[in-house]
C-alpha cells in the first residue's frame, strides 16, 4: 500500500506529504522500491535496465545517464553493463536489483526482505549499504524475517502478525514490552544459595536462583548493574568463573506479543 | 526396460498439456479433411447457369450442359450474382441464357449465349466444353428451323420432336476416344488419400 | 502516453533481440509462402493444351477442320497445334506426355462425310491429363455437332415427306449448311477478383503469422506479471493505462513491421502484387487490430504466459485453416465457405481479391468487418486487462 501496488481499505497513506494510492503519480516518484523477486528484465543489459527505469521515473536524459554510471559504479557492475542480466550471477542481479530502487534518488527506500537465499558475505554487503544510504538521511523501510538485521539496523521497528502491526517503537519500546529484564549466568563455586539470596535482597534483582554451579538472575539493566552483582557476589565468598548476559531480543518480543515464534 | 519408462512418463507429461493433444492428433486431421475436400475427389469445375426466363428450350440446354462429363452445373437466378462469383472464384465460368430464349429460336433467330470467364487459361478451356454442349443442342434446334423453312414441318416443336427421334438413327460424326501411355497415381487412390500421405510425413517431421 | 511509449520501446527492443519475433514475423512466412508457391505452380499451372493433329484424309471437310476450325481456337490460346504425320507417333508421343492429346482425322472422313455415311475422329488423350484430352474431345464434337446438324436438318426435311432423289438431298445439304447457326456462344470478360497465385501465397502465409507476431504484446504482461518487473512498473510514477497502452502497441507494431515487411519483400523477390498500396495499407490495419484483440482477449483467460501462447497457438491456426490461409476456400462444399468469414483472414484476403478487381471502395466492407472483431474482443479484453494489471 505504500509503494502504491495495492489499494487500501480504510485510512490514508501520505509519503512525502503527498497521498498515496495506487493512482498517484507524485507519491510514486518519491519511493525507491526494491521487491523481493528480482524485477529485472533478463533480455536487456544491465544499462538499459536502468536507462528504462530512469527514463520511467521521468528523469531527463542526460540526468538518466549520469544516474545510470553512478548506479553502476555504487553496486560494482560498472564492466558488465553492457551484458544482458540473464548472464548475471545471483549476487549480481541482487545488487542490480536495489541499485534500480536507488535511480531517482528517492526520499523513501522500501526494502522487501532483500537477503533471502543471499550468501553472508553479498548479504553483509547489503546491509552495509543499507545503513550508509540511512546514515546519509534516505528514509529506508525494510522488511525481513531475520531478527539480527532488524536489530542490527533499524531505528524504529514495527511487527506486524497475519496483516496487522502489533507493536511499534523503538528497540527499546520494544524490549520493554516483555517485562523481563536481562538475565545474567554466572558460573561459579562457592556458598551458591547464600550468594543467590544475597542477590535477591537487591531492589533492582527480580530474580535470583541457585543452581547447579551457577547462579541465574534475572535484573533491571545488566550492562549498569554488573559490577554490583560481582561485588555482592564476591562478599559473600563465592568465586566467579564466567559470566553470561543475555538481552531479551526481538525474538522474545515476538514470542511474548503472540505466544508464537517468529519462524512458525 | 528403463527406457520404456522414461517414454512413459515423458507421453504422460506431454499429453497432460491439452494443446499437445491439438497439435499432435486434431490438427493434421482437420488439415487432412479439409485438404481433401477442398482438392481431392472430383477436379470438375463448377459452372454457373442462369436460365431465369429463358423457356423450356433454355431448360432443355440448361439439362445438356448438366449431362456433360466432367462439368459440375450449377444454377443461378440473377446474372450479376453470377458474375461476382466468376470474378471471386467460386465458379469457374457462368453461362448466361437470356430470357425470351425459348421464342427467339423458335421464331429463327439467332441467340447469343454469354459466357463470364476470368481471363487465364482455366476459363478458357472451359469455354471450349460449353461450346461442345451448345453445339449439340444447336444441331436439334437447326434441324427443328430448317424443317420448319423448307415447309417439311407444320411448327417448330412438331419439327423439333422428329428431329429429336430421328437423331440416334442419322448416321451421324462421332468422335471416339483412347487414352495412351500409363497412369502416375493409381486409380483407386481415394479423395483424401494424396493429402493424406503428405500430412503423415510433414507431421512426423514437425513432432518434437 | 510517454511513459506507453517507453515499455513499448523497450518491449520492441526485447523482442527484435531475441529472434523469435523475427523469425515468426518475417522469416518463417516469407520461407513458406516461397515453397507453396514453388509446390504449387506446377500442379495448377494451366498452360497450353499441347495438341497433336494427323490428317490423314486431307480431303475438304477435314481441311475446314484443321486450316479453320482449330487455328480460331489455337488463338484463344487455349491449344499449340502440333501437325503429325502418323498416327504412330503422335499415339507414342501422347504416351509420353509431350502431347496432352491428339486428334486423329482417318483417311476417307471427308468422302464418307459428304456421301452422308457415319464418319468418326479420334482423340487419344494422355492418361494423366483427363482435362486436356476432355477439351480437345469438346473442339471436335463441336466440329463433328455442326457436321451432323447438317445431316439431322436433312433427314428431318426427308422424313416428313417421300422420299428425295440424291441430287434434292444434295440440294439441301446445301441450304442446311447455308442456314445460320441457332445459338452462338460469346465470351464476356470478367475481371478477376481473386488474387493469383504468388499473392494469395504471400498474402496467405503473411495473414496467418501475423496471428503469432502479435501475440508477444499481451503475452509479456503475463511474463511480466510472473517474472515480478510489472510490480516495478506498478510502484512506478506511471498510469495503469499506459502500462496496458504500451503492451498493446507493441503488439500493433509488431505487426505493422512484419506486414510492411512482408509486403514489400513479396513484391520484391517474388513478383507477387498485393494491390492499390492505400487499399491493402487499410486492410493491413484493420487485420492487425483484429488479430491483436483477438490474441490480447485469450491471453486473458490464461493463467500464465505459456498456457496463454498455447492457446493463442491453437486459436490462430484454427482460424488460419478456416480462413483459407493455407489454400482457397472459394471452391470448397457449401459450409466450410460459409463459415470461413468466422475468420478475420478471410476477411482481408476476400478485400485483396476484390481490391484486385475493382476499385479501392471494395475494401470497406471486409476493413469493417474485421475493426468490429477487432473492437468486441479488444474490448472484452481491456475489462480483463485492467483486473490483470492489478496485483
Amino acid at each position: 500500500m505504500i509503494a502504491g501496488l495495492l489499494e487500501r481499505d480504510a485510512g490514508e497513506v501520505l509519503v512525502a506529504g503527498e497521498p498515496m494510492t495506487t493512482r498517484s503519480v507524485r507519491a510514486k516518484n518519491a519511493i525507491g522500491y526494491v521487491p523481493q523477486d528480482l524485477a529485472i528484465y533478463p533480455d536487456l543489459t544491465g544499462r538499459e535496465n536502468l536507462m528504462f527505469f530512469a527514463r520511467l521515473y521521468s528523469m531527463p536524459t542526460p540526468a538518466a545517464k549520469r544516474r545510470t554510471d553512478e548506479v553502476l559504479a555504487l553496486t560494482g557492475l560498472a564492466d558488465r553493463a553492457g551484458d544482458q542480466t540473464e548472464q548475471y550471477s545471483g549476487g549480481m542481479k541482487r545488487r542490480l536489483n536495489i541499485g534500480i530502487g536507488l535511480l531517482h534518488q528517492p526520499k523513501l527506500l522500501i526494502l522487501d526482505e532483500p537477503t533471502v537465499g543471499v550468501d553472508p558475505q553479498s548479504r553483509n554487503a547489503i546491509l552495509e549499504s543499507v545503513e550508509g544510504l540511512s546514515g546519509a538521511g534516505m528514509a529506508v523501510l525494510y522488511t525481513t524475517h531475520y531478527m539480527e538485521e532488524a536489530e542490527r539496523l533499524c531505528d524504529r521497528i514495527g511487527i506486524i502478525d497475519h496483516g496487522k502491526l502489533i507493536a511499534e517503537g523503538t528497540r527499546a519500546d520494544l524490549v520493554g514490552m516483555v517485562g523481563e529484564g536481562d538475565q545474567v549466568r554466572l558460573s561459579a563455586i562457592g556458598d551458591l544459595e547464600k550468594a543467590a539470596g544475597a542477590l535477591a535482597a537487591r531492589s533492582w534483582v527480580r530474580q535470583a536462583k541457585a543452581l547447579d554451579g551457577s547462579i541465574d538472575l534475572v535484573v533491571e539493566n545488566a550492562s549498569s548493574e554488573l559490577p554490583a552483582i560481582l561485588t555482592d557476589v564476591a562478599a559473600v565468598g563465592v568465586i566467579v568463573r564466567s559470566v553470561e548476559v543475555a538481552e531479551p531480543d526481538l525474538e522474545a518480543v515476538f514470542l511474548h506479543l503472540t505466544g508464537r515464534a517468529l519462524r512458525d | 526396460m528403463k527406457v520404456l519408462w522414461i517414454a512413459l512418463a515423458n507421453l504422460r507429461r506431454m499429453f497432460r498439456v491439452r494443446t499437445n493433444i491439438f497439435f499432435v492428433f486434431v490438427f493434421p486431421m482437420v488439415l487432412i479433411l479439409i485438404l481433401g475436400a477442398t482438392f481431392g475427389g472430383s477436379a470438375s469445375p463448377r459452372l454457373g447457369v442462369v436460365t431465369t426466363g429463358s423457356g423450356p428450350l433454355g431448360a432443355a440446354l440448361l439439362r445438356q450442359l448438366e449431362q456433360t462429363p466432367h462439368l459440375r452445373v450449377a444454377a443461378v437466378s440473377d446474372p450479376a450474382a453470377l458474375l461476382t462469383q466468376v470474378e471471386r472464384g467460386n465458379m469457374a465460368a457462368g453461362v448466361v441464357i437470356p430470357p425470351g430464349y425459348d421464342g427467339a429460336v423458335r421464331a429463327g433467330h439467332t441467340v447469343t449465349l454469354r459466357y463470364l470467364a476470368r481471363p487465364d487459361q482455366s476459363s478458357q478451356r472451359l469455354g471450349e466444353t460449353v461450346r461442345g454442349a451448345v453445339a449439340r443442342q444447336a444441331a436439334l434446334l437447326g434441324a427443328a428451323r430448317f424443317a420448319v423453312v423448307q415447309h417439311a414441318a407444320p411448327s417448330f416443336s412438331v419439327g423439333l420432336a422428329r428431329a429429336t427421334k430421328i437423331s440416334p438413327v442419322v448416321p451421324a460424326v462421332s468422335v471416339t476416344q483412347a487414352t495412351a501411355g500409363t497412369a502416375l497415381f493409381s486409380r483407386t487412390l481415394g479423395q483424401f488419400d494424396e493429402g493424406a500421405w503428405t500430412e503423415l510425413l510433414l507431421f512426423l517431421s514437425s513432432s518434437p | 502516453m510517454r511513459a506507453a511509449w517507453l515499455i513499448c520501446l523497450k518491449d520492441l527492443r526485447a523482442r527484435l533481440r531475441d529472434r523469435s519475433a523475427v523469425l515468426i514475423g518475417v522469416v518463417v512466412p516469407l520461407g513458406l509462402a516461397f515453397i507453396f508457391n514453388s509446390i504449387f505452380s506446377g500442379i495448377s499451372g494451366a498452360s497450353v493444351i499441347n495438341l497433336g493433329v494427323v490428317n490423314a484424309d486431307h480431303g475438304a471437310v477435314s481441311q475446314q477442320f484443321t486450316s479453320h476450325v482449330l487455328p480460331a481456337v489455337g488463338r484463344s490460346g487455349v491449344i499449340a497445334i502440333h501437325p503429325e504425320a502418323t498416327v504412330t507417333q503422335a499415339r507414342a508421343l501422347a504416351a509420353k506426355g509431350k502431347l496432352a492429346a491428339v486428334i486423329v482425322i482417318p483417311a476417307g472422313f471427308s468422302a464418307r462425310v459428304q456421301a452422308g455415311q457415319p464418319a468418326s475422329m479420334q482423340v487419344i488423350g494422355n492418361v494423366d491429363a483427363p482435362i486436356s484430352a476432355e477439351v480437345a474431345r469438346s473442339i471436335t464434337e463441336s466440329f463433328a455437332a455442326d457436321l451432323n446438324r447438317i445431316r439431322l436438318s436433312v433427314a428431318t426435311v426427308a422424313a416428313g415427306t417421300t422420299p428425295l432423289s440424291p441430287a434434292q438431298i444434295q440440294a439441301l445439304a446445301a441450304r442446311a449448311a447455308a442456314a445460320a447457326v441457332p445459338v452462338a456462344v460469346n465470351d464476356v470478360s470478367a475481371q478477376t477478383k481473386e488474387l493469383d497465385q504468388k499473392s494469395f501465397f504471400a498474402a496467405g502465409m503473411a495473414v496467418f503469422f501475423l496471428f503469432f507476431t502479435v501475440q508477444f504484446g499481451v503475452t509479456s504482461l503475463l511474463e511480466e506479471r510472473n517474472d515480478g518487473t510489472l510490480a516495478r512498473l506498478l510502484a512506478a510514477p506511471i498510469s495503469r493505462a499506459s502500462i496496458l497502452g504500451g503492451k498493446l502497441l507493441t503488439s500493433f507494431l509488431l505487426g505493422v513491421i512484419s506486414m510492411t515487411v512482408l509486403a514489400v519483400a513479396t513484391t520484391l523477390l517474388f513478383g507477387a502484387s498485393w494491390g492499390n498500396p492505400l487499399g491493402v495499407a487499410v486492410l493491413v490495419v484493420a487485420a492487425i487490430l483484429a488479430a491483436t484483440g483477438i490474441m490480447a482477449l485469450i491471453a486473458t483467460l490464461a493463467k500464465n504466459a505459456e498456457q496463454a501462447a498455447n492457446w493463442q497457438s491453437v486459436v490462430a491456426v484454427i482460424l488460419g485453416l478456416v480462413g483459407g490461409t493455407f489454400f482457397p476456400v472459394s471452391q470448397a462444399p457449401g459450409v466450410l465457405s460459409r463459415l470461413t468469414f468466422v475468420a478475420p483472414q478471410a476477411w482481408f484476403l476476400r478485400g485483396l481479391g476484390d481490391l484486385r478487381g475493382g476499385s479501392i471502395s471494395a475494401v470497406w466492407i471486409p476493413a469493417l468487418a474485421m475493426l468490429i472483431f477487432a473492437v468486441v474482443t479488444g474490448g472484452l479484453a481491456m475489462t480483463r486487462l485492467k483486473r490483470l494489471a492489478e496485483m
